[in-house]
């Protein structure tokens, strides 16, 4: 099956050598102020000197240094003009507790409003961000085109929230059984889910699922009971249609897909009403994201239980962004008990390792690097006991940004047999191209926020 | 007189708005040591145009850069006319078009199998971010032979990926406890 058009996209947009939001620095403005000057002292008219044009000359001057310190605060790549905040978008949000954030605090709106300050700095300049009474924070946005839109409420709304997972601990084999409780028997399954085939683990194929499959399977699953590894508190729905429906039509003509998919198509969800709300509420959240036309009688309605997730096969490598509404995407699931958050990551910095192949360091705070640490033993020790009969099958970390499953690096059991200890900060290296560890470590960088935001207006 | 400073405030206007979008698309596609003269000479063209142009400039200003960059490469070639003579004498001759060193090497060989339009299309809507509509004037072509590029290319760049196998192995690594 050739790649869907959108993964060819992301592909090329992935090797985007000048890519949008890039902040140019002294060099590039300079070159900016150098070409604006090039061609306002030698325009393309001929232009008549009057007597007592020395006015003209200082308005043109005054001119010129607002236009070019205009363009020196522009961030790049946008093109559109810069606009005062009135003019483009104004975003109401509110702050809602997580697992990891059980109250909103002052300091965790702080942490909030400076961590969103940073990630929409990524965008260029222009915007504001404001807390607005105890749980809610104003962001103004400058005018720009569709795309950028994208981009900022992507920036605002995803919870970006960034976790590793010992891998082989948590992610499931089509039987619901974890695949670490399968290696010692080199369970055929098991052993493809933790080792991958042609690529590494984590990535399509390796024992993934569709999104239908997999939602099924974690629906199976029994709830957790609430605690502090849990990334999230309460169920997760979904509504589904079934093949060749009336509904999958809709919900294609909305995606703007050719047809309707040959198996259950996505309508509505993933929705994460939180703990408090009640089935039927959170049916009739649902029911609001279905296409026009569509009721949820038209389709199944799936929860998935508190401490199971489903994340999308989507390693950073391949440079797949591809929908989860697209046949194309591929799901695991996982017991959902988080070994590390984004919040126990510092420094994260891409480069280059000792070979000069593409890397991504971080350092941990004083808990994370203790988590760390037993989490790479617990890996380390397990790889050990399930190599056998001349079999080496090293264990994983799985880092998930949100749901998305980007890296599965392994630890190599016989170079850290009692796991690593962090203090030195460590790296995730090999399978990674220079864009990948930039984008990695700009996830790990701006991967956590203390607080759920959800768009009031 | 008042024209004229009411064109030139236009014209400063324009350079705001859209020299760091004309000088990405220019540095995707050529050289950096070339791209201030090859930026400058867009907007040079762009002044001379300034009563002509319209509310949506961008694709047209990306249009005149693609003219003037292909001018450029083509005032080089022929500088180096021995340079060129020598090189076709080799099996593969270089492609006009090099890809970035951002680009894998998959990606890179189905890119470079691509026609110059065809290659073009597909820039345009996954670097410059232009829905087709726009893109099409970028482009110089119709909404409709730009779809039918575009589609071309999504098909070929597709196969080629599809063919290919990514092997990637991560690990983690730090000191030992």
């Amino acid at each position: 099956m050739n790649p869907t058009d959108e993964f060819v996209i992301a592909q090329l947009a992935e090797a985007n050598p000048a890519p949008e939001g890039l902040v140019p620095g002294a060099t590039e403005r300079a070159e900016a102020e150098r070409v604006l000057r090039r061609l306002l002292d030698d325009p393309p008219a001929p232009r008549r000197r009057h007597p007592g044009s020395g006015i003209l000359v200082l308005i043109a001057s005054v001119l010129v240094v607002l236009v070019v310190a205009a363009v020196v605060l522009r961030t790049g790549g946008s093109s559109t003009p810069a606009s005062h905040p009135s003019g483009g978008a104004r975003i109401t949000l509110r702050a809602e507790a997580t697992s990891q954030t059980p109250r909103v605090t002052a300091g965790a709106m702080s942490r909030e409003v400076a961590l969103l300050r940073r990630r929409l700095a990524s965008l260029g300049g222009g915007f504001t961000v404001a807390q607005s009474g105890t749980t809610s924070i104003v962001v103004t946005a400058p005018s720009g085109s569709a795309a950028q839109r994208g981009r900022i409420d992507a920036l605002i709304t995803q919870p970006a929230q960034l976790r590793f997972y010992d891998w082989e601990a948590n992610v499931l084999t089509p039987n619901g059984k974890t695949v670490s409780s399968q290696l010692s028997t080199q369970n055929a399954t098991a052993v493809s889910v933790s080792q991958g085939r042609d690529s590494g683990p984590g990535y399509p194929g390796a024992g993934s699922s569709s999104l239908y499959q997999a939602v099924s399977l974690a629906t199976k699953q029994p709830p957790a009971p609430a605690g502090r590894f849990l990334s999230r508190l309460g169920q997760e729905y979904y509504a589904f249609g079934a093949p060749g429906s009336r509904a999958c039509a809709a919900a294609a003509a909305v995606e703007g897909a050719a047809g309707p998919p040959a198996g259950q198509c996505l309508l509505a969800g993933p929705l994460d009403p939180g703990r408090s709300v009640s089935r039927s509420q959170a049916i009739a959240e649902l029911a609001a994201q279905l296409p026009a036309g569509v009721t949820p009688s038209d389709g199944q309605v799936l929860a998935v239980p508190q401490g199971t997730l489903v994340v999308q096969a989507e390693p950073l490598r391949s440079g797949a962004r591809v929908s989860i509404v697209s046949p194309a995407a591929q799901f695991f699931v996982m017991h959902d008990h988080v070994a590390l958050s984004g919040a126990d990551i510092t420094h994260p910095k891409a480069g280059t390792d000792q070979s000069a192949a593409p890397d991504v360091t971080f350092g941990f705070t004083g808990s994370g690097r203790a988590a760390f640490q037993r989490a790479t033993r617990a890996i380390a020790h397990r790889g050990a006991e399930v190599s056998l009969n001349g079999l080496t099958l090293n264990q994983h970390f799985a880092v998930a940004v949100d749901n998305r499953l980007v890296t599965v690096p392994q630890i190599d059991f016989r170079q850290y047999p009692d796991g690593i200890i962090g203090a030195n900060g460590a790296d995730i290296t090999g399978g990674l191209d220079a864009p990948a560890a930039r984008d990695l470590a700009t996830q790990l960088r701006y991967g956590a926020l203390p607080l759920a935001l959800r768009v009031v207006n | 007189m008042g024209r004229e400073v009411d064109r030139q405030a236009a014209f400063e206007d324009l350079f705001a708005s859209h020299y760091w979008a004309v000088r990405a698309y220019v540095l995707r596609r050529g050289p950096e040591a070339a791209a201030e003269d090859v930026v400058a000479e867009t907007f040079l063209v762009a002044w001379r145009r300034l009563d002509t142009l319209g509310d949506d400039p961008l694709p047209w200003l990306l249009g005149v850069a693609r003219r003037v960059l292909a001018n450029q490469q083509r005032a080089d070639r022929r500088r180096g006319a021995l340079a060129a003579r020598l090189q076709s004498l080799l099996p593969a001759p270089e492609p006009d078009w090099g890809p970035p060193a951002t680009m894998s090497d998959e990606l890179a060989g189905a890119m470079v199998r691509l026609s110059p339009h065809e290659r073009e299309a597909l820039l345009l809507v996954a670097w410059e971010g232009l829905e087709p509509a726009r893109a099409a004037r970028a482009a110089g072509c119709s909404p409709a032979a730009f779809r039918a590029r575009l589609h071309r290319a999504r098909r070929h760049v597709g196969a080629a990926l599809a063919e290919t196998t990514i092997a990637p192995r991560s690990s983690i690594a730090g000191e030992p406890s």
